[in-house]
């Protein structure tokens, strides 16, 4: 124990003369000369009184209860419990009452009328309702009666519309235990003048004349017991307001030896608040979806607005409070959508973290918590609470006010108003202090659990927070992985396309080897590399010199024309060039145009641009065209056989399927050359989708910086 | 019940029984409030007072009654709706001046109701559970064991911890409430 708690006990065994005569000694001399040690002693002494006052007080307040009891069962007989009161209802009449309830109650009949039996038995209903008449004198047919389950919750409404929201086991017999089975709800409404002064009733308090705003009473019975409330589960009235309704307040009614009633013990009136649907609400920060719209964005898509919202949660993520493990279930499952969404490379995971280390606003984790089904009926999903969360976005402090509505969800709200005035400074001081000043009340939920929704709050705030970390860290090494695989491709792309030149340029050389030797009258022997070598000594240097030329005029592609030092015999190989032209090239994200030569393995990229593209044409060979372009996913497509060395001024490209275009390419020139037509266009297939992946991906960061920005302004200040 | 029966079942610490009886002489309190310029809401708060320091008085060593317990409450009451009067700032009507013979309630001594009200203000604040817990210890004379079994507490001697944990914190509010009166 600590060194005060154990002061507190000595001192508490002083005072309760448990020490030995010794100690007391001890102690009195310790006391005489510590002044401070007497004044613990003397705190001490008072608040065991005050403990004592305490548990007093609540026993007379027992003693009053059964006193107040007897009295009334003593002086009206069957004409009981009254909670009546005077009131003018500030439910505003755009709210319309929503019940929580499950079974209402209904009138009794009024036709039901019988002669009091004086042996009725309790469950006798109709008997004790005419008893109950009888007693009231035969006149009164203003009483209405309505039969509820004691053990459900149960709304009533009155014929003048007062609506009642009853609890279930609400009503407690003289044991205080609740009881069970059907009740008798004895109402009487007096809500406009004329009811009040033909129902005799007074309108004063004391010496004071009350403005009234309407009157009830309430009467329970089981059988012939009469029953009362358990306080804690008060009655929720609410009555059709008109007039003034400033000031109004509850009087409570004492029936005076006369008969009159006193009005007594006023209290003010609370607002009470209407659950509505958690979606219909709004508790984004503000200007959120304003902004969304400015920028572009469809505001109106729910499923895209949320993802991004709560996405931002994982800057929170070291936040206090919301950093233990999550359970891996609850990750949610509609965040981006990857597959929708193909994004790009180039991002690196190190350079992810873009958010500042000290976030301050409310963590968008803990709004995806509360803006759940489980908070309806809860002052959480009312209108009056969605006004009160746009300030708090705007607070210092927010994380910290809204868990004070969290965890006191059982309260009024301007109690929990006024909680959070106390707690901010400034113009949030300022509002909430407003707030607190129209005493809005809270949801008339019969079977609160709002201890374990505060917990589920604290529980599921912490695992969404973690959840949309990991699924945001999940994504980010995903982009990372895609980023990886998308360079390896692309290195992979340029080492095929210098692979395919050196391989073409080694096939054309061979062709034009071949033909330069054949003008020339040699014999052309391709040469394998031999098994045997023999050593000659070399007496002309001719061929070398063909050879050369043959090389240069290969790798420049430009016409050969060479004679033979030896014989004056002359070789020429032309080379023309081709020129095409594509209108429209603009219209095209991408346009590729090859040429397909039919004595080389692979395909040329001729290149070209604004839609001009030339080649040189080897005489010796003949070419296809193959022009494939892009808009968007859309593939485009042209070809034609045999080109000539001329200009193709008007090539117009045809708009054909993914599979279609595949087929066509697998016809295209020879077997390697389609295969490798394919292997390149499937590269820029990937290609298109990866750049638009990257773009998302450049795109997404710099959304959420400018929303982080604009949402968590004081989070900025802080940098 | 006889006066005697009364005091015996506050002294043996069964004063609800004996609250319960007392309480039927509210009527004549609340007519003499009445007749005296307050109403009934006032006689309930002074009534229920007195309720509470005859109670406490009976409790003391040296309380004698010579006369009618309830002429002994009547007494009490009066002298607390005279205090409240003096408090509003209003006259006290001639009935009230005197004090009829037969009355002989000591006046209550006025700084330590006062504190008295403040310690059980302290209390109030404290939150539900460790008013409960006080409560059930040291006014209803419970054991720790039923305590931590009626509360949940693990063991008595968490509860017991939390006893003293409730008690400093009642301690420091009331430090507090009394600093605050000071000063006002």
């Amino acid at each position: 124990m600590r060194k005060e708690l154990e002061l507190i006990e000595k001192i508490e065994a002083y005072l309760q003369g448990r020490l030995s005569p010794a100690e007391t000694q001890a102690f009195e001399e310790q006391m005489a000369g510590d002044p401070a040690l007497q004044d613990e002693v003397e705190l001490q002494r008072q608040l065991m009184t005050g403990i004592d006052r305490a548990g007093l007080r609540e026993e007379v307040a027992k003693a009053r209860k059964r006193y107040t009891i007897r009295q009334r069962i003593l002086k009206w007989g069957l004409g009981g419990l009254i909670i009546a009161a005077v009131a003018a209802a500030l439910f505003y009449h755009q709210h319309t009452f929503t019940p929580a309830t499950h079974g209402a109650a209904r009138p009794v009949p009024s036709g039901i009328r019988q002669l009091p039996n004086l042996n009725f038995k309790p469950a006798d209903s109709a008997a004790i309702v005419s008893a109950y008449v009888e007693a009231h004198g035969k006149k009164d047919t203003t009483l209405q009666p309505f039969f509820l389950n004691a053990s459900r919750d149960t709304v009533i409404e009155t014929k003048k519309g007062i609506v009642l929201s009853v609890a279930a086991n609400t009503f407690l017999d003289e044991d205080d235990r609740p009881v069970t089975g059907m009740v008798l709800l004895i109402l009487k409404e007096a809500l406009d003048p004329a009811s009040i002064m033909t129902a005799g009733l007074s309108t004063r308090s004391g010496t004071q004349t009350l403005t009234t705003g309407g009157m009830f009473f309430v009467d329970a019975r089981q059988g012939y017991h009469v029953l009362h409330m358990d306080t804690s589960r008060p009655i929720v009235v609410q009555i059709p307001a008109s007039g003034d309704q400033r000031n109004m307040q509850l009087y409570k009614g004492r029936r005076l030896p006369d008969s009159t009633i006193d009005w007594v013990d006023p209290r003010p009136l609370e607002h009470g608040l209407v659950a509505v649907d958690p979606r219909l609400l709004d508790f984004y920060p503000p200007h959120y979806l304003d902004s969304l719209r400015k920028w572009g964005y469809d505001r109106r898509d729910r499923r895209f607005t949320d993802s991004l919202y709560y996405s931002l949660a994982a800057a929170f993520h070291a936040a206090p409070g919301v950093s233990e493990a999550a359970p891996k279930e609850d990750l949610p499952k509609d965040r981006f959508d990857r597959d929708r969404d193909t994004v790009a490379p180039i991002t690196d995971a190190s350079r992810r973290p873009y958010y500042h280390p000290r976030p301050c606003g409310i963590n968008p984790a803990k709004i995806k918590t509360i803006w759940a089904p489980e908070f309806k009926n809860t002052l959480i999903a009312t209108r009056e609470f969605e006004q009160r969360l746009h300030w708090l976005h705007r607070a210092a402090n927010a994380d910290k006010l809204l868990d004070l509505y969290i965890t006191h969800l059982d309260w009024n709200l301007s109690d929990i108003d006024s909680l959070v005035a106390g707690q901010s400074v400034g113009e949030a001081s300022e509002i909430f202090g407003y707030y607190a000043r129209l005493h809005d009340g809270k949801v008339s939920n019969p079977s609160p659990q709002f201890r374990q929704l505060a917990e589920y709050y604290t529980m599921k705030a912490r695992a969404y927070a973690e959840a949309i970390t990991k699924t945001e860290n999940e994504y980010w090494d995903h982009q990372a992985y895609l980023d990886s695989i998308a360079t390896g491709k692309r290195v992979q792309h340029a080492a095929d396309a210098s692979q395919r030149q050196a391989n073409n340029y080694g096939e054309e050389l061979l062709v034009n080897l071949k033909e330069t030797c054949r003008q020339l009258g040699y014999d052309f022997v391709p040469n394998p590399p031999p098994a045997a070598f023999y050593t000659a000594s070399i007496t002309s240097t001719g061929w070398y010199n063909i050879d050369k030329a043959v090389k240069e005029a290969t790798a420049d592609r430009t016409t050969l024309d060479v004679t033979d030092p030896a014989s004056g015999k002359r070789a020429i190989i032309k080379y023309s060039e081709a020129h095409f032209n594509i209108p429209g090239w603009q219209t095209y994200d991408r346009l590729y145009v090859y040429l397909l030569p039919n004595k080389l393995s692979s395909f040329m990229r001729i290149s070209g641009a604004n839609g001009k593209y030339t080649e040189k044409l080897n005489e010796l060979i003949t070419y296809d065209l193959v022009c494939i372009g892009y808009k968007g996913d859309q593939p485009w497509y042209y070809q034609q056989r045999n080109i000539q060395a001329r200009s193709y001024a008007n090539i117009r490209l045809n708009s054909l399927s993914p599979a279609e275009l595949n087929r066509q390419l697998n016809q295209a020139g020879s077997l390697s050359q389609s295969s490798d037509l394919q292997k390149e266009n499937s590269f820029f297939q990937f290609d298109i989708k990866d750049q638009r992946r990257q773009q998302h991906n450049r795109d997404l960061e710099a959304l959420k910086r400018r929303l982080i920005s604009m949402l968590f302004p004081c989070w900025i200040q802080n940098q | 019940m006889p006066d005697q029966h009364l005091i015996l079942r506050i002294r043996s610490g069964q004063s609800d029984k004996a609250l319960a009886t007392l309480y039927h002489h509210f009527p004549m309190v609340r007519k003499m409030i009445r007749a005296n310029g307050g109403n009934a809401a006032d006689a309930e708060d002074i009534f229920q007072e007195a309720l509470i320091l005859l109670v406490r008085n009976i409790r003391q060593r040296d309380f004698t009654l010579t006369s009618k317990l309830s002429t002994y409450l009547f007494g009490i009451c009066r002298l607390l709706w005279k205090d409240e009067l003096r408090r509003r700032s209003r006259p006290i009507p001639h009935e009230l001046a005197q004090d009829p013979a037969g009355t002989e309630a000591p006046p209550p001594h006025e700084e330590k109701e006062q504190q008295a009200r403040l310690a059980e203000k302290a209390l109030d604040e404290l939150g539900e559970r460790c008013r409960e817990l006080l409560l059930l210890f040291y006014h209803a004379g419970m054991k720790l064991k039923d305590i931590a079994a009626r509360m949940g507490y693990s063991a008595e001697n968490t509860a017991k911890n939390q006893k003293y944990k409730c008690l400093e914190a009642a301690k420091i509010r009331l430090k507090q409430l009394q600093q605050i009166h000071q000063t006002l």
